[in-house]
């Protein structure tokens, strides 16, 4: 068994790529997994009135899309870091993975099983191979149980005797660094650092092969998070773990992870090999992100944060390529120029909020002036908006469409770099090299 | 390696003190918390002697201390107190004194059992409601607000008429009474607590909903019920009273503390003794089970310490010189660390905010 957790099996797995014809099994293999949550609970919240006449009453099924159509392998041995910014639905891909949350859609396939139903015997064996490590170390154990009941708890739904359960906690709280004399002490007596490593040490008391780490340093300060971070690889050895690591840290994710999905809106929008995705980033999201790591150099003082705008809603999420709406990078239609189309783009969104009050001087919105073929459209849609038909003002308006709001791009892969996917229309002719 | 750690584990005490053993340890440091045990035992023991003496010894105890509470004495009535009766004499001319440590027995019977039931059904049934949520939690919380809509005394005067009038059903009904306010108060408790992170824990652990129930989620919203259990004892033993009054539940002449009170309205006047002494009694039970409750509910929390610091400082001192191996306490250099820091960090604060002004 061992074996099959030898961390060098696992990158020589790596290193054959994700080929749709796999060779070797992975670990873990979601394909297009969807956790989407309805607005309204029960059918009666969900009734709203119909102000657009017709039918007095409609039924609202608005969705959060918190996970949207989400593809990976986990190999075993290695370490898949998840990134993104707050609310892309990275908590939710890990709490639907461990099975707390049911997926709406997809397939979990676990060791070659298929685990996304999570029925009761199904859930039961797989919960001794797959723990979960939660951020808040303050909220996460309970403050009237000692901790070594605590850690035995996955031992104890396992079904292992009480005997058991205490040397095996013991051995454990030397593991991650504890004295065995903390067995009796209560949650409340130990700093954040101490309380992540005895969640640590409760997600591997029942040897899993797979450890989903939830933001597992975000609650710690630095110089914890290092140590922290250097005992998970430690104990990814002596166990022969997997780990999904989950942050919005770059820097944590750089040390980590052996490979790094990007996500943004509850998709996956590049995927790449970690030190690929820091020196080559595909994506313009990817590039954004990377950019908006502070320097540490004093010299440079200007902060380059290409990303402007809020991150849009995931329970009406953008057409196409969900980034379109603050992309930096977005391939302009005919007769525009990129700088002009993401002027339009912003203001289209802004329209869309009904934030534009229609008897202004559309000019105003503007501060690049338009072709002349789309100041004529944005003319229109303001009458059209002033007589109160917004939806047809923005039919007017979706007349000059983007490539990027009209398709979805696919995770194809990145020229020659076989395991470097990116979801991006740009043509690669565009793109340029990336520097620091 | 797993060897050395067990055979390690032998010589060491690691078995965990029972819950309860390390609450009732931990109550003798409140002052408040041990008045109150005292205050509760010596009701307990009142009314266990008087349950033996009226069931075994046919009244011979209460007869040689005070008077028989059951005897009438035509001439004695309302007669005020005095050395041989101490709390004076009621409407027949009975001894009040007897009537009230008499009246114990039924006052702590339909206190402990009556809230107990409501306390445990009220618990068990909110909580699980909460912790369901959806049809369930709509189905159980409707139920008990129905119930909670009917007027008490009408409510137990109903039951009383289906079931008999028994004291054993009185206590009964007062209890299913009781449910809904306790259910009330838990379910609002178990809303936040379920949203804990340390529950999602559990059950990726794969605890059984029933253990997440019982072990993580009630014991953290319990401190609110147990304060209004205690708080509810005394309109239990009143509200048991007025039962009584209409002809459910004690029967005369049975001693009983609501029913002293109640009868001795009409003579408040003339004779208020009658009416003074049942009334301190429920006071003071009220209080001695508010007072108790109180100090459990701060035992049975692992972070607060009802122990004085001088006292903590005391017993540690002495651990260090009876075993001066010992490792020191967790993190206490953190917490030396964290005291200097805060220390420095106030200064700061000060001079910043001189430095404003």
């Amino acid at each position: 068994m061992s074996s099959l957790h030898d961390a060098t099996t696992g990158t020589e797995r790596e290193s054959r790529g994700e080929s749709p014809v796999e060779q070797d099994q992975p670990l873990l293999r979601v394909r297009g997994l969807k956790k989407h949550f309805p607005v309204n609970t029960g059918f009666i919240s969900s009734v709203k009135l119909n102000r657009s006449g017709g039918f007095p009453l409609t039924l609202d099924d608005t969705k959060v899309r918190a996970v949207d159509g989400v593809n990976f392998d986990l190999h075993s041995g290695e370490t898949f870091g998840v990134v993104g910014e707050s609310g892309c639905g990275k908590s939710t891909l890990a709490r639907t993975l461990v099975g707390l949350e049911q997926p709406t859609d997809g397939t979990i396939v676990f060791e070659g099983e298929d685990i996304s139903d999570f029925d009761s015997s199904s859930l039961q064996q797989f919960r001794k191979n797959a723990q979960i490590v939660f951020q808040d170390p303050q909220s996460s154990l309970n403050p009237r149980r000692k901790i070594g009941s605590i850690i035995a708890d996955p031992l104890e739904a396992a079904g292992w005797d009480k005997d058991k359960r205490r040397d095996r906690v013991l051995e454990l709280l030397e593991d991650v660094g504890l004295e065995e004399d903390f067995y009796n002490r209560y949650p409340h007596e130990f700093s954040g650092g101490q309380r992540q490593r005895i969640n640590l040490a409760r997600a591997l008391s029942i040897n899993p092969d797979l450890v989903i780490a939830d933001e597992p340093v975000s609650g710690l300060d630095m110089s914890v998070q290092a140590q922290i971070l250097t005992l998970m690889d430690d104990l990814q050895d002596e166990y022969g773990l997997t780990y999904l690591f989950i942050t919005h840290d770059l820097s944590v994710i750089r040390q980590v992870a052996d490979r790094i999905a990007v996500m943004y809106v509850g998709d996956f929008v590049e995927k790449a090999p970690t030190s690929k995705l820091f020196a080559e980033p595909h994506h313009p999201y990817s590039r954004a992100l990377l950019d908006a790591v502070p320097n540490p150099d004093p010299a440079s003082r200007d902060l380059s944060a290409e990303l402007h705008g809020d991150v849009p809603s995931p329970s009406d999420p953008p057409s196409g390529c969900k980034f379109h709406t603050r992309c930096p990078k977005i391939i302009p239609p005919d007769g525009f120029s990129r700088e002009e189309y993401i002027e339009y783009v912003t203001f289209k969104t802004e329209f869309d909020e009904r934030s534009v009050d229609p008897t202004d001087d559309p000019a105003t919105y503007f501060d690049v002036s338009l072709p002349r073929l789309a100041q004529s459209t944005v003319e229109k849609a303001f009458t059209l908006a002033e007589d109160g038909d917004w939806d047809a003002a923005k039919a007017e308006l979706d007349t000059h469409q983007s490539v990027c709001e009209t398709a979805v791009p696919d995770l194809e892969q990145v020229a020659d770099a076989s395991r470097h996917t990116s979801a991006c229309h740009l043509p690669d002719a565009e793109r340029e090299p990336y520097t620091w | 390696m797993s060897t050395d750690t067990s055979t390690n584990i032998q010589n060491k005490e690691f078995e965990t003190e029972s819950g309860i053993l390390a609450t009732i340890k931990e109550l003798r440091h409140s002052g408040t918390a041990m008045g109150g045990l005292l205050i509760v035992s010596l009701l307990l023991v009142m009314a266990i002697v008087s349950t033996v003496d009226i069931v075994l010894l046919d009244k011979a105890i209460i007869k040689s201390l005070f008077a028989d509470p059951h005897e009438m004495n035509t001439l004695q009535i309302y007669a005020p107190p005095s050395m041989e009766h101490p709390m004076g004499t009621d409407q027949y001319g009975r001894d009040v004194l007897a009537r009230i440590i008499y009246g114990s027995r039924v006052a702590l019977a339909i206190g402990i059992i009556a809230v107990g039931i409501g306390f445990f059904g009220g618990v068990t049934l909110g909580a699980f409601s909460a912790y369901k949520g959806g049809y369930v939690d709509d189905i159980i919380m409707r139920a008990l607000e129905t119930l909670y809509s009917i007027p008490g005394l009408v409510l137990a005067m109903t039951m009383m008429a289906i079931l008999g009038p028994s004291i054993y059903n009185l206590f009964f009904a007062y209890g299913i009474i009781g449910i809904p306010a306790y259910a009330r108060v838990i379910r609002s408790e178990v809303l936040s607590i379920r949203e804990e992170e340390y529950i999602d824990a559990a059950k990726a652990a794969g605890l059984s909903n029933y253990k997440i129930l019982f072990r993580e989620i009630i014991p953290n919203g319990l401190s609110a019920v147990l304060v209004q259990a205690t708080l509810s004892m005394g309109s239990v033993i009143i509200g048991a009273a007025a039962l009584s009054f209409l002809g459910f539940g004690v029967q005369p002449p049975t001693a009983s503390w609501g029913r002293m009170l109640n009868t001795a309205q009409s003579a408040l006047l003339i004779a208020p003794w009658v009416a003074i002494f049942p009334g301190l009694m429920i006071f003071i039970t009220v209080m001695g089970f508010n007072m108790l409750g109180d100090g459990l509910r701060d035992a049975m929390d692992p972070r607060t310490s009802l122990r004085s610091p001088k006292m903590e400082a005391l017993e540690e001192y002495a651990d260090r010189v009876a075993d001066p191996t010992k490792a020191d306490p967790v993190g206490s250099d953190d917490w030396l660390a964290g005291t200097a820091l805060s220390g420095k960090d106030a200064r700061n604060d000060a001079t910043d905010g001189g430095e404003r002004q």
